[in-house]
């Protein structure tokens, strides 16, 4: 029998507790908080975080359940992410969830079932595990974007990405049904035996795979698909929108690698040039589209969409150069992100979600310790040494230069000088302009400033120590179920 | 006996009603029927093929997205009704809080 | 492929055949509308109120846990005829998958979406 269920401890774990945590919402009393739950889930994240971070040392790739699920370094890694997200959420989610009134443990559980999807798509050796993977992290994410129920956009910003997050299923669904039906199998070997021809075989090879790509590009924020982005970002639990920005993006892009490695190489130049364009468009979609917000979260989802077009960057010179640049920025992208919703959700008031610019003005210098924190997160946004957004950023451009691709690497400096124009405001409106007449009270909530100074030190410790890292990250791809074939062409 | 291409026929035009309806359509309920059928339409090919193939990795799959399909109707109306509850509408044409 | 043209050719027919007596109709048959002809009914029960009323809520919440738990079951069919070749494994992974099912009916009673009130 091909059981071997030590692959996937860290899910069983995860869904048991996630299950716990369900039951134990249905018997919380009206108005208390789930104290043990958060304490139990924080404890756990750490334990598997631990887990994951021992396995992600071991070298080899071993495959269980029928050929359906492979554990290897790059999923390691993209799992370790996931648990810091996740982690560094729980955080700052108690005293928001109380101030929101919705503090209640299914949240954690939802969560963590979220991971559990996750975890199943950086473990996929098949399209059927990262279709499951990918619905499994969706779903509760959709309950957990409508949580603030009395609060209108919230339900609003659920009900969008449902039903568009629904539709793009359907569609990467019919795409995976043409893989099948050329090559025979969904298993990702199987892809290796892709071609794009004129002939029967060849169109529905490359119409399956384009559907394929385009319900993971809606995922990953990528344009033309990023219209949801703002909106949802907007709406969700500030807590949320920071795992979903993060978390989401890494399995996002952990799918795509995974696909896009076990093609075989001469599909490659087929495919460059559409990814050229989708990441250029992408680029330009979020700088020029942040120019224009006022509400900081609005501001956050579009730079969300600009450092996927970064992230895809560094994906499509397929070298070992972007390998580690895209893990790299992940990480980073993690703790800046989460960093600055943190700040975010310090700055804000029971149902006030609309932080806008002009709230914030002067709550730098009010608040030095938060305003410091935002100002370190948004240098590592715009890419500023000693920042760990800056030696991601230099990993992904200086890949697109190795890769013969210096226009795209020059479009994406480009796009970096854009995002001075939004990011130097939020910079300006902290530090630089008088107080705002309505003082906004920063809560007392603990945990939330263990986030952002967690972020903050992680942010500048990943700037200044890059060598033992970019060496894990380097393992990561070549330790992993990837096509040799791609990994031989590689320089 | 029809080969695959007249069930692949079939589940294209099945798949591009449902787009269609999603795009087209203002009643969210009706939305999320459009979405169940471009589901059914991915299943036909699914079914399609595996019969041609003569194996049943495609069956398998069918039977996740049956089960997928299940619980997207579910969380699909547990949002209509919630929205439904507060605005007394369930047009996409009034889902409109954010914008810019 | 020609054991069809018969049946296209009587399908045409009828359709045909329909459509014209219904235009036929309309067109030709005398209108003199008045409020009792255009009732719904004609003899019988006296109609009251609109007929599409909404449903009750309730039923939502049924058809939501029914299509839940109905559709689970397809996994038990495969898992029924080849339980015998699989053996235990097969049958402690179908526990933990009950476990699951289980703990969310009970989250579902304890919630009150099984109260019929």
């Amino acid at each position: 029998m091909d059981f071997r269920v030590g692959l996937v401890a860290v899910e069983v774990a995860l869904s048991l507790l996630a299950l716990l945590f369900i039951l134990l919402g249905a018997w919380q009393r009206p108005n208390t908080s789930p104290t043990g739950a958060w304490a139990v889930a924080v404890l756990a994240l750490i334990a598997l975080g631990g887990f994951s971070l021992s396995s992600s040392g071991i070298d080899g790739v071993a495959r269980s359940f029928y050929g359906l699920v492979v554990s290897d370094r790059l999923g390691a890694f993209l799992g370790l992410f996931s648990l810091i997200s996740g982690l560094l959420v729980l955080f700052m989610s108690p005293a928001y969830l109380s101030r929101e009134g919705i503090h209640k443990a299914e949240y954690y559980g939802l969560v963590f079932l979220s991971l559990v999807g996750g975890f199943f798509m950086f473990k996929a050796a098949s399209l059927l595990t990262l279709f499951l993977g990918l619905e499994v992290l969706s779903m509760p994410l959709y309950v957990l974007c409508g949580l603030k129920r009395n609060f209108g956009k919230s339900p609003e910003a659920g009900l969008k990405y449902f039903y568009l997050g629904a539709f793009f299923s359907a569609v990467m669904l019919y795409g995976i049904s043409f893989l099948y039906g050329a090559l025979g199998t969904v298993n990702l070997e199987g892809l290796a035996a892709l071609a794009i021809s004129s002939n029967r075989h060849g169109l529905m090879c490359a119409f399956g795979l384009a559907l394929l790509l385009c319900g993971l590009a809606f995922k990953a924020g990528l344009a033309p698909f990023h219209a949801w982005v703002p909106d949802v970002y907007e709406g969700a639990p500030t807590t949320i929108t920071a795992f979903m920005a993060t978390f989401v993006k890494v399995a996002a892009f952990g799918a795509l690698i995974r696909i896009l490695f076990s093609l075989p190489p001469d599909i490659l130049p087929v495919l460059k040039p559409f990814g050229w364009l989708v990441a250029v468009l992408t680029m330009f979609a979020g700088n020029l589209g942040a120019l224009y917000q006022t509400n900081i979260k609005r501001l956050l989802a579009f730079s969300s969409i600009a450092h996927a077009g970064y992230l895809l960057v560094g994906l499509l010179s397929f070298n070992a150069l972007g390998q580690q640049g895209v893990l790299y920025y992940l990480l980073a992208y993690t703790f800046m992100n989460v960093g600055a919703f943190a700040v975010v959700i310090a700055f804000g008031q029971r149902g006030e979600e609309n932080v806008t610019l002009d709230d914030l003005r002067g709550m730098g210098l009010r608040h030095p310790f938060l305003g410091v924190a935002m100002a370190l997160f948004i240098l590592s946004m715009i890419g500023i040494p000693p920042t760990a957004g800056f030696v991601g950023k230099y990993y992904l451009f200086a890949a697109a230069l190795s890769a013969g691709m210096p226009v795209l690497a020059v479009i994406g400096v480009l796009n970096s000088v854009i995002s001075l124009g939004y990011y130097l405001r939020v910079l300006v409106a902290l530090f630089m302009m008088p107080e705002a007449r309505a003082v906004i009270i920063p809560p007392k909530g603990f945990g939330a400033k263990v986030a952002v100074a967690a972020c903050a030190v992680l942010v500048l410790w990943f700037g200044c120590f890059v060598s033992s890292p970019i060496a894990a990250f380097q393992g990561a791809f070549s330790q992993s179920m990837l096509q040799p074939g791609t990994i031989a062409r590689l320089p | 006996m029809a080969g695959p291409s007249s069930y692949m026929f079939v589940a294209a035009i099945l798949f591009l009603i449902g787009a269609v309806g999603v795009v087209v359509r203002r009643d969210l309920i009706v939305i999320l029927m459009a979405v169940e059928i471009m589901l059914n339409a991915v299943n036909l090919q699914f079914l399609a093929f595996a019969r041609q193939l003569g194996q049943s990795e495609g069956q398998v799959f069918v039977f996740m997205v049956m089960v997928v399909a299940a619980a997207e109707a579910a969380i699909g109306l547990a949002f209509v009704l919630l929205l439904y509850r507060t605005r007394k509408t369930i047009n996409v044409d009034n889902i409109n809080l954010m914008q810019g | 492929m020609y054991t069809v043209v018969p049946l296209l050719i009587l399908f045409v027919l009828s359709s045909v055949t329909a459509i014209v007596f219904v235009l036929a109709n309309r067109l030709l048959g005398p209108q003199a509308m008045t409020p009792s002809k255009l009732e719904p009914f004609e003899c019988g029960v006296e109609v009251y109120g609109p007929v599409r009323q909404p449903l009750h809520v309730r039923f939502y919440l049924v058809a939501l846990l029914f299509v839940l738990f109905d559709v689970e079951s397809v996994f038990f069919f495969p898992w029924a005829v080849i339980l015998k070749d699989l053996g235990l494994v097969a049958g402690v992974e179908m526990l933990a998958f009950l476990l699951f099912l289980v703990g969310a009916l009970a989250y579902a009673w304890k919630k009150g979406a099984l109260e019929w009130d």
